[in-house]
């Protein structure tokens, strides 16, 4: 079973200090203060949300269908 | 009259309004009483509106005594989560942030249509900032509390509308569903609630939150209730005259079925004994539909909140700060992955429903943990509170599908609920099972006492 928690936690610290200067310079590039936040956190949020986003690309590997006008089956 | 309308439902009360055998503004009265007397109990209110809902019951009595039709929900009190436009007043969201903002012009069509049909709306109901929780801990506003248990939380985000209702404050309350906003605090509160099909009713007047997921939902204390109000807010299908033919129900299984409270479990069982349940349904995709579901919810929300996270990011409640940012200055491939994977799942969801009209499932994986509880054991394994709430709803929001949550609540023990599933636009399908589910008595929801005024 994937790790789903991970999106909501800090995480690991380590996984979370990689991603640190991606947060800054990206924060800057979107002229977002980081001085409001916890740099850590956030860091730590989005690398889980990576940790989903390969989950969904492990599972959707080799069906990259069209999308349709509609999102309901 | 208060105590013996607080236990009442929606159609009882429009039925005596109806017959004039009691006033609509006796109705709006007891309502304003209940909600004075025993919110403070529980904080589901955000705000009540006495003098608006006495003027509109009025207007309900006067149609009463000239012989025009009232209205299916005659003289029926209700409240919105606090999202939606009520003209003259000013849109929370359940944050700090909007309280500067001018108020709505113009109430959401969603109230229009339920006061078109005699209901009177009374009150603007608890959240989670923006929508993006399963707790309603607000920092701002407090923690909404569970009727059934003060301690624990009510679910959410829309916890004061699931509150409210299982308190017997309000006999109809108007939520919100992203990714189970409805359902979660439904399940939670031991109420019945409906998320129709993505799209079918207006979101017009609802601070959004997640443009591809967001959907209205509201909650009753009975399936009638629910059917009362999906026929008002959308009138093109009359939901009642579903086909009486038997329904093909099946159980979902694998992912659906793992991690779950014995609980939460059991109450599946039940309901699938009950509706014959035959099959059981897995599908190896769905955990990929969840993390797809948080990526497409993470990216929209940040991407809608970016210029305040630029000047205000102080001013979130410290639930959704770092998550929204995290979400903003997620990459495009995975927003992009997460929408392509959409229409996979999509696919193999009319895969898996294509033998079946119906399918079940828990609502969350346990019961209400306390306020503040940031984890519970399941099993032998640990599970943290806020993010699991919607292990087994997201998959399902994803693709819009209507689902019907229906509370089993157990002597001495917290209520637990059983998301009952049906195709898109079949509605019909959903109640006609939730309905069954009632009738056998395994599911149920009674108002519960919370004060010195409750029942």
């Amino acid at each position: 079973v994937p790790d789903l928690d991970a999106v909501y936690r800090p995480g690991d610290p380590a996984e979370a200090a990689e991603l640190l200067p991606y947060v800054r310079a990206t924060a800057a590039v979107l002229r977002v203060d980081l001085s409001d936040f916890d740099e850590l956190a956030t860091a730590g949020h989005l690398a889980g949300l990576l940790r989903q986003h390969r989950i969904v690309e492990s599972a959707g590997a080799g069906q990259r269908p069209d999308i349709a006008p509609t999102f309901v089956p | 009259v208060t105590d013996s309308l607080r236990s009442r439902g929606a159609g009882d009360i429009a039925a005596s309004v109806r017959t004039g055998q009691r006033s609509a503004v006796d109705v709006a009265h007891a309502a304003i009483d209940a909600i004075r007397a025993d919110d403070g109990a529980i904080n589901s209110v955000t705000e009540v509106f006495a003098e608006r809902a006495l003027r509109t019951a009025e207007r309900v009595d006067a149609a009463v005594r000239t012989g025009a039709d009232p209205g299916p929900l005659a003289g029926v009190p209700f409240g919105v989560k606090d999202l939606f436009d009520v003209a003259g007043v000013t849109t929370l969201a359940g944050s700090a942030i909007y309280a500067d903002r001018p108020p709505a012009e113009r109430d959401a069509p969603a109230i229009t249509a339920l006061e078109g049909a005699g209901a009177v709306l009374v009150a603007t109901l608890r959240m989670d900032e923006f929508a993006y929780g399963f707790t309603t801990e607000n920092t701002h506003y407090g923690p909404t509390r569970n009727p059934r248990d003060l301690a624990r939380i009510a679910g959410g985000s829309s916890g004061g509308s699931a509150a409210a209702v299982a308190a017997g404050l309000l006999p109809l309350t108007l939520g919100s569903d992203t990714n189970g906003s409805i359902r979660v605090p439904a399940a939670l509160c031991g109420v019945f609630s409906l998320k129709p099909t993505f799209g079918r009713v207006s979101r017009a007047g609802m601070a959004p939150f997640v443009d591809s997921l967001d959907t209205i939902g509201w909650m009753a204390r009975s399936v009638g209730d629910l059917v009362i109000a999906l026929d008002v807010l959308d009138p093109s299908e009359r939901s009642a005259a579903a086909d009486p033919g038997r329904l093909r129900v099946g159980v979902l299984g694998g992912y659906f079925a793992a991690d779950g409270s014995g609980a939460a479990l059991a109450a599946v069982d039940a309901a699938a004994t009950a509706l014959g349940a035959n099959r059981v349904i897995e599908s190896a995709l769905a955990p990929a539909a969840r993390s797809a579901a948080m990526l497409v919810t993470a990216a929209e929300g940040g991407e809608l909140h970016l210029d305040d996270l630029r000047g205000r990011g102080r001013d979130f409640d410290p639930m959704t700060r770092e998550r929204f940012l995290a979400g903003a200055l997620l990459p495009a491939a995975a927003y992009l992955d997460a929408q392509r994977f959409r229409a996979v799942w999509r696919d193999e969801v009319a895969r898996l429903m294509r033998d079946v009209d119906v399918l079940l499932a828990p609502a969350t994986p346990f019961s209400a943990p306390a306020i503040g509880e940031r984890s519970v054991v399941v099993g032998d394994r640990e599970m943290l509170v806020a993010p699991n709430l919607g292990l087994y709803a997201q998959p399902l929001s994803f693709v819009g599908l209507p689902v019907v949550t229906a509370p089993v609540t157990r002597p001495g023990e917290m209520p637990v609920g059983v998301q009952v599933i049906a195709r898109p636009r079949r509605e019909a399908d959903a109640i006609r099972a939730a309905f069954a589910l009632e009738e056998a008595g395994v599911a149920s929801c009674s108002v519960v006492a919370v004060g010195a005024g409750s029942p």
